[in-house]
């Protein structure tokens, strides 16, 4: 259980105590974002409980890279970065176990999961999304859950991926083309 | 609608809300306490102690071996060049290098 304590907490308090061994205040952190750590790993890794490993890691890297966090950019993005790099380190994982065992399509590496929630109208449109994301190439499939799943503008997914904003343009316009074609068949 | 989520515009039909809370994403229950629990308890610190041991030892024998490896085919070299393993030989101080040394150093 969380101590209640820490809710409202500034994030920079947070990380000092965390650095100082307050195993609650990390908690804290974890409960903060694990929601945006579930859109970026989910979005990328399908919706699966093989993308929870992952989350998890995502948690045990920040708390044992907090004593590089300088604090110039905000946690979020921080974390962030973090999600985004083991997410697309465990695609290339997965690419080159499947390549060299199996002969799976691109799809076909990822699970996903029909929600436990009773919303059939939810269920179908996360399904849809979920395969038509994982018919995407991950590098542009990354710029599609940046956007669409979370909701960052161009300018901000651009510091989130630490690549120049024209490439996040242009994979964009390439992304929206192809998810064009792939949601053809769902009409 | 999910293409359009992607662009920058304003979202004013609230359409792209709505995707977005659809697609709302999440871990199961005791996520956070899962998480603590890899990190804090007593068995992952000595985990990660024995895993940095393992990397470090690992590293360096790899490093260890290519170097012996080098020096290896080192020795082979001379030995095929010059025919011996001598000291002098190693050194590059073989009798047919003597004159083109005392050339260098006299500068005739």
């Amino acid at each position: 259980m969380i101590k209640e304590s820490y809710r409202g907490y500034e994030d920079d308090f947070l990380v000092k105590a965390s650095l100082n061994g307050d195993q609650d205040a990390f908690g804290e952190i974890t409960c903060r974002y694990r929601k945006m750590v579930a859109r970026t790993v989910k979005g990328m890794l399908g919706d699966s409980v093989y993308a929870e490993d992952i989350g998890q890691e995502v948690f045990i890297k920040l708390y044992h890279s907090l004593s590089e966090f300088r604090g110039e950019a905000k946690l979020s993005t921080y974390i962030q970065k973090i999600a985004v790099n083991l997410t697309l380190n465990e695609i290339k994982r997965r690419k080159r176990f499947f390549s060299m065992f199996m002969h799976k399509s691109n799809d076909e590496l990822y699970e996903y999961e029909i929600s436990a929630d009773n919303n059939a109208e939810k269920n179908e449109i996360r399904e849809i999304v979920n395969r038509a994301l994982m018919a995407l190439d991950p590098k542009f499939r990354i710029i599609v859950t940046m956007r669409m799943l979370h909701g960052y503008t161009t300018k901000e997914t651009s510091e989130i991926l630490e690549i120049p904003l024209g490439t996040v343009l242009s994979r964009l316009s390439r992304a929206q083309e192809q998810l064009r074609e792939i949601l053809k068949n769902y009409e | 609608m999910i293409v359009s989520s992607l662009e920058d515009e304003p979202d004013n039909s609230g359409n792209i809300s709505k995707l977005r809370e659809s697609l709302e994403f999440d871990f199961r229950i005791g996520f956070e306490e899962r998480v603590t629990d890899k990190i804090f308890s007593k068995g992952a610190v000595k985990k990660r102690q024995d895993e940095f041991d393992r990397s470090f030892n690992l590293a360096f024998y790899r490093i260890a071996l290519s170097a012996v490896a080098a020096i290896v085919l080192l020795m082979i070299s001379i030995f095929l060049r010059e025919g011996s393993l001598s000291f002098d030989s190693m050194l590059g101080l073989s009798d047919g290098y003597t004159e083109s040394i005392i050339c260098l150093l006299t500068g005739n």
